[in-house]
Order: C-alpha cells, then sequence, then structure tokens
C-alpha cells in the first residue's frame, strides 16, 4: 500500500510546555488507523499539526509524497486531509445544508451549483438528510458531531481526521455512528480516528496507536497494542472487547 | 431521488415589488421635492451606503473597523485632488477615488490585518488617524483649515445650481442601491458562502478550504472602494473638505456603527432600518445637541445588550421573513418529501 501520510520529528511546544516530543508516524493509503491517549497527552494537537492549524517546532509533516510543513491549513483541504473538531464548530447562522457547501465548494473547488448533488448524498449518508435547512445553531450534540463529519466528508477527503466525533454521546448514539464509519470506509478512504471509547474504536481500525506526554508509546495491532503492559497501566481495567 | 435548491421566497417576491415601487418614488423625487428634501435623501443614501459597507466589514469578514473614516477622507480628497490638480471631470473624479480608496486599502490592510479583534479595531483607527495628520500637512489643499471647490470646478459639475443639485441626487440613490446590490450579490455567491462561514467560525472555515485572509482582503478592498466614493460624494455636496470633517470618526464611523447595531448586524436589510431610524431620530432629537449623542449612545448599547440581533432581527426571527433572502434551502423531491 502506498503511503499517504508522513510526519518525522515532530515537536511542539507551548512556552516551554512539550505537548509532542519527537514523534514519527505514518498512514497508509486506505488504512483506518487510531489513536489513543490519556486527557492532555497531545492528540488533538497533533491533529493540528497535521491540519495546519500548527505549525511544529520541528520536524516534517508530509502527504501524498509532497512536504507540507509550511503549507496553510486550507490548502491542505484541498490536497484532500479533511478533519472534525473535538468541540464542533458549526456555522451556526448557516443551516446544515450550506454548512456542507461551504466545504463541497472551498475544498474541492467547484461551482456552487455542481455540489448540490453530492452535499445532498452526504447529508443521506450521515443520516442528517431531514434537517438540512435547519440552522446549524439549533442541532442537538449528536447532530453537531454528525455535521463536524459531514461537513469534513463534503471536502474530498483523502484521509479523514476524527477527533472524538463519539465522545459525550449515549451508547446507542455511539454505536449509531459507528455504522456510519463503517459506511464510508467501505468507499476506501483513510482515517484517523482519537477516541477514548475504545471499544468502538476497536471495532473499526486496522491499527492503534497509543500517546502519552506527546510521545508515540505503542502502535500496531489494536488487540495487541490493549494488551501490551504499558498500555495496561494507562487504562487499567479497561478491556478491548 | 432528486435535489432542488431555493432561495426566493413569496415575502421575498413581495419585497422585491415594494422595494422597487419605493425605488421608483424616490426617484422621482426632483419632481415632487423640495431642495431641503434632496438634499436630505442624499444624505440617507450615503449615510445606508456606508452602513451596507460597515456591515459587510463587521458583519459577515469578522473586520470590526473604526477607521472608515480613513476611506471616506481619503474619497473626498480624491475628489480634490484630481477635479483641481488633475482636471478630472466630477463624475469620472468621483470614480477615480473610489479606485483610489481601493488602493490605499492594500498597504493599510498590510498593517491592520496583522492585528486581531480589538487590536484590529484601534489599528484601523489609529491608520486613519495618520491620514488625518497627513492630510493637514498639505499645503497644497489647505492644509489643517481646509479647502473649498473652485468655482470653476463647481460649474463642470452642471451648469445651474439645480441641475447640480438633481445630477448629485442621482448619483447618491445610485450609490446606495449599488451598495445594498453588490452586498446582496456577494452573499448569494459562492464567495458569501465562505464569507458567512468566517462570520460563525474561523478555524473551521479555513480548515474546509475557505483562504480566509484572501476573502478578507478581498471585502476589505471593496468596501474602501464604496467607501471612498460615498466620501467623494459626500464632499461634492458639501463644497468643502477639511481633515477634521474628511476623517470624522463620529460622523463616518461612529453613526454608521449605530445604524447597523441599531438595524441588525449581519443581515442585509439591518442598515436600511438602521439608517431609516437614524434619521428619525434626527429629524426629532437633533436640537438636543450632546444629548442627542447619548441617547443615540445608550440607544445601541441596550439593544446590544438586549436584542443583539437588532430591530430588524426582532422582526425577522420572530416572523421568519427575509426581504433579501440569502439561504440556500434543500428539497428533497420524490419519494421522502417530508422534510422540516
Ligand atoms: N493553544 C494552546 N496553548 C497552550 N497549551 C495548549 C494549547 N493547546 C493545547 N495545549 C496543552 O497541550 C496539552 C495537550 O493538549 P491536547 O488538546 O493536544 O490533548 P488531547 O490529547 O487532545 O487531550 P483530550 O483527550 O483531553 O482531548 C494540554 O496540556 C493542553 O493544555
Ligand atoms: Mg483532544
Amino acid at each position: 500500500m502506498a503511503e499517504l501520510l508522513r510526519l518525522d520529528g515532530a515537536s511542539k511546544l507551548f512556552g516551554s510546555l512539550v505537548v509532542i516530543d519527537d514523534l514519527s508516524m505514518h498512514l497508509d493509503e486506505g488504512e483506518a488507523l487510531g489513536v489513543i491517549g490519556p486527557n492532555g497527552a497531545g492528540k488533538t494537537t497533533l491533529f493540528n499539526l497535521i491540519s495546519g492549524g500548527l505549525k511544529p517546532n520541528a520536524g516534517t509533516v508530509r502527504f501524498g509524497g509532497r512536504d507540507i510543513t509550511a503549507v496553510s491549513p486550507h490548502r491542505r483541504c484541498k490536497m484532500g486531509i479533511g478533519r472534525s473538531y473535538q468541540i464542533p464548530h458549526p456555522f451556526e447562522g448557516m443551516t446544515v445544508f450550506e454548512n456542507l457547501l461551504v466545504g463541497a465548494c472551498f475544498g474541492t473547488d467547484r461551482a456552487e451549483k455542481q455540489c448540490y448533488e453530492p452535499c445532498a448524498q452526504i447529508l443521506e449518508q450521515t443520516g442528517l438528510i431531514a434537517k438540512a435547512n435547519r440552522l446549524a445553531g439549533s442541532l442537538t450534540l449528536l447532530e453537531r458531531k454528525r455535521l463536524e463529519l459531514a461537513r469534513a466528508l463534503a471536502s474530498g477527503p483523502r484521509v479523514l481526521l476524527l477527533d472524538e466525533i463519539a465522545g459525550g454521546l449515549t451508547e446507542a448514539e455511539c454505536s449509531e455512528l459507528v455504522e456510519t464509519i463503517r459506511e464510508i470506509r467501505t468507499t476506501g478512504m483513510s482515517i484517523i480516528w482519537i477516541e477514548h471509547i475504545v471499544h468502538a474504536l476497536v471495532s473499526v481500525v486496522d491499527r492503534l496507536m497509543v500517546i502519552n506526554f506527546g510521545r508515540l508509546i505503542e502502535d500496531g495491532d489494536p488487540h495487541a497494542v490493549m494488551k501490551s503492559p504499558m498500555v495496561q497501566e494507562i487504562y487499567m481495567g479497561i478491556s478491548a472487547e | 431521488m432528486k435535489y432542488r435548491v431555493t432561495t426566493a421566497t413569496r415575502t421575498s417576491r413581495v419585497a422585491g415589488l415594494v422595494t422597487l415601487a419605493v425605488l421608483v418614488f424616490v426617484a422621482l423625487a426632483p419632481q415632487w421635492g423640495t431642495r431641503a428634501d434632496l438634499r436630505l435623501i442624499v444624505e440617507f443614501c450615503y449615510f445606508l451606503a456606508l452602513a451596507q459597507m460597515w456591515n459587510l466589514l463587521a458583519g459577515y469578514a469578522g473586520l470590526v473597523s473604526v477607521g472608515q473614516q480613513a476611506f471616506v477622507g481619503l474619497g473626498g480628497y480624491g475628489l480634490f485632488v484630481f477635479t483641481i490638480y488633475l482636471g478630472v471631470s466630477p463624475l469620472m473624479a468621483m470614480l477615480l477615488s473610489g479606485i483610489a480608496a481601493a488602493i490605499f486599502a492594500l498597504p493599510t490592510a498590510f498593517v491592520v490585518f496583522r492585528l486581531r479583534g480589538a487590536y484590529f479595531a484601534i489599528g484601523t483607527w489609529v491608520v486613519a488617524e495618520v491620514y488625518r495628520l497627513s492630510f493637514a500637512q498639505v499645503s497644497a489643499l489647505g492644509g489643517g483649515s481646509g479647502k473649498s471647490l473652485p468655482i470653476s470646478v463647481i460649474r463642470s459639475i452642471a451648469d445651474s445650481r439645480a441641475e447640480r443639485e438633481v445630477l448629485i441626487f442621482y448619483v447618491g440613490l445610485a450609490v446606495a442601491v449599488f451598495a445594498t446590490g453588490i452586498v446582496y450579490w456577494i452573499l448569494r455567491s459562492r464567495h458569501g458562502l465562505a464569507l458567512t462561514a468566517i462570520r460563525d467560525s474561523e478555524p473551521a472555515s479555513e480548515s474546509l478550504g475557505v483562504n480566509n485572509f484572501n476573502a478578507k482582503l478581498v471585502i476589505y478592498v471593496i468596501a474602501a472602494a464604496v467607501t471612498g466614493f460615498v466620501g467623494a460624494l459626500i464632499f461634492i455636496q458639501k463644497l468643502r473638505i477639511s481633515p477634521d470633517a474628511a476623517f470624522a470618526l463620529t460622523d463616518w464611523t461612529a453613526y454608521v456603527i449605530f445604524i447597523v447595531v441599531i438595524g441588525g448586524i449581519g443581515r442585509i436589510e439591518g442598515p436600511i432600518i438602521g439608517t431609516i431610524v437614524f434619521f428619525v431620530l434626527q429629524e426629532f432629537l437633533a436640537e438636543l445637541g450632546t444629548w442627542y449623542l447619548m441617547i443615540l449612545g445608550i440607544m445601541a448599547v441596550v439593544i446590544m445588550l438586549k436584542a443583539p440581533q437588532g430591530l430588524w432581527g426582532l422582526v425577522a426571527d420572530r416572523f421568519g421573513i427575509q426581504f433579501f433572502p440569502v439561504q440556500r434551502r434543500l428539497h428533497v423531491e420524490a419519494t421522502r418529501d417530508k422534510e422540516a
């Protein structure tokens, strides 16, 4: 499989606080990678380095064989990096449909009219079609999370970065969302998924990465990783099944 | 499944007709109005145009400028420079003044776009002050005490005073319609999607492929051009310019902010309603002098606290009406057609 994304020796500091510490990782085309780690481990910061919201203090980010370390976030989106936010950032004064239109028009550089059909289809796929004309500000938490996902999809990504998309949802809502993500995976979409709900994650991903204090401490088969002593120590008692 | 997207609503079609009727009536003002009426309508028009531009900046692009008087002043002085020193005809000079203001907006943006939030606001004000102090140094333009438009230039607008007033009236009406129209057109275009997205969340719009910086810069330059043209219009009506009048914070920005806040920020109808309210208040309260300003200030604060969506927002949200609809509504046809 061709390599899609690669970080080499990436570090990120906030003042003197080292949040990402000499981290290297990669993602293959079509692969689904899970990321876990305690609160404050640097997972969201890692996504910001990949999507371009933050620039690393050291190291490089490569995407599709190109060094994109200095590339701005909107250009990374056009190249195919789509992300969702841990705390949803809906465009509250726009309708759900218009939220997707933004991603479709600018993420893929198409004329507005050509985006209507694909956006409507993504709304169907993510279960938001009935809310298409509602203002995004009026959505429930589950709907906001779905909108994060739908909007990122509309931008036509090659890799989808999902940041705790199931966080704060009920068990039933969570398994619904997992179904949706499974369905997206059938199109061959690459994903990196940060999630604290380990069993949901393990049921979808091919590979699991564990981050602690900004360092990569485990990387491999999800079940094997969950059984490793280091992870057992951090995630005391949480089973992968 | 078939999908259809619409923007117009029944009220918007009715509103379109009403707007047209009002416009025709106002356009006939030289037939029915006195000279004072024409003057008042021109003032109404330039405040409306300034308010539309400020709303576009602050209400959509998130650029809360308190320095738009910079462009009014540049446009006003542009008129004097182009007509007196370059011998350009007044109407052409007004257009060139708008273009000049847009050109000045680029280096200005280079400075102020590095600043965020409150610092951006202060930065725009500082830049406007720099322009004011600079023009006060130019003795060819009358320095600090200012300059009048020479008789020869005034004559070149039109021969008689009445003709001049009618001409200025139509230019005023045109710029108000143009300012409102261009905002409507921008918001309905693809660029409008980006702007509205920026208004609601800058990080999200950027990570969905919107070039926030460029989107804002385009709006800043357009607003400067229209504001500069309005500046030229203001001073062709006043026939006299000085740095203090041209770069007046109260007249060209504070009143304008009041108008937009009262009417409803982030909506095209807001500036229209706000300008009407502003002129009604001015009619009844102007004799109160300083008190008038204080009443305006208090009103603005109360509206900001109690109804941040403005007067138009109160009405529109309650009855769900939009005179200038920009929302794209998705209709799903065939099999299931029961969406909200
Ligand atoms: N902009 C910032 N400025 C300063 N410190 C920051 C900033 N963003 C994050 N941090 C700090 O960096 C550390 C890592 O944050 P990050 O959001 O990446 O963690 P996380 O692994 O996503 O945690 P969680 O599971 O709670 O979402 C935290 O200590 C956080 O306080
Ligand atoms: Mg996080």
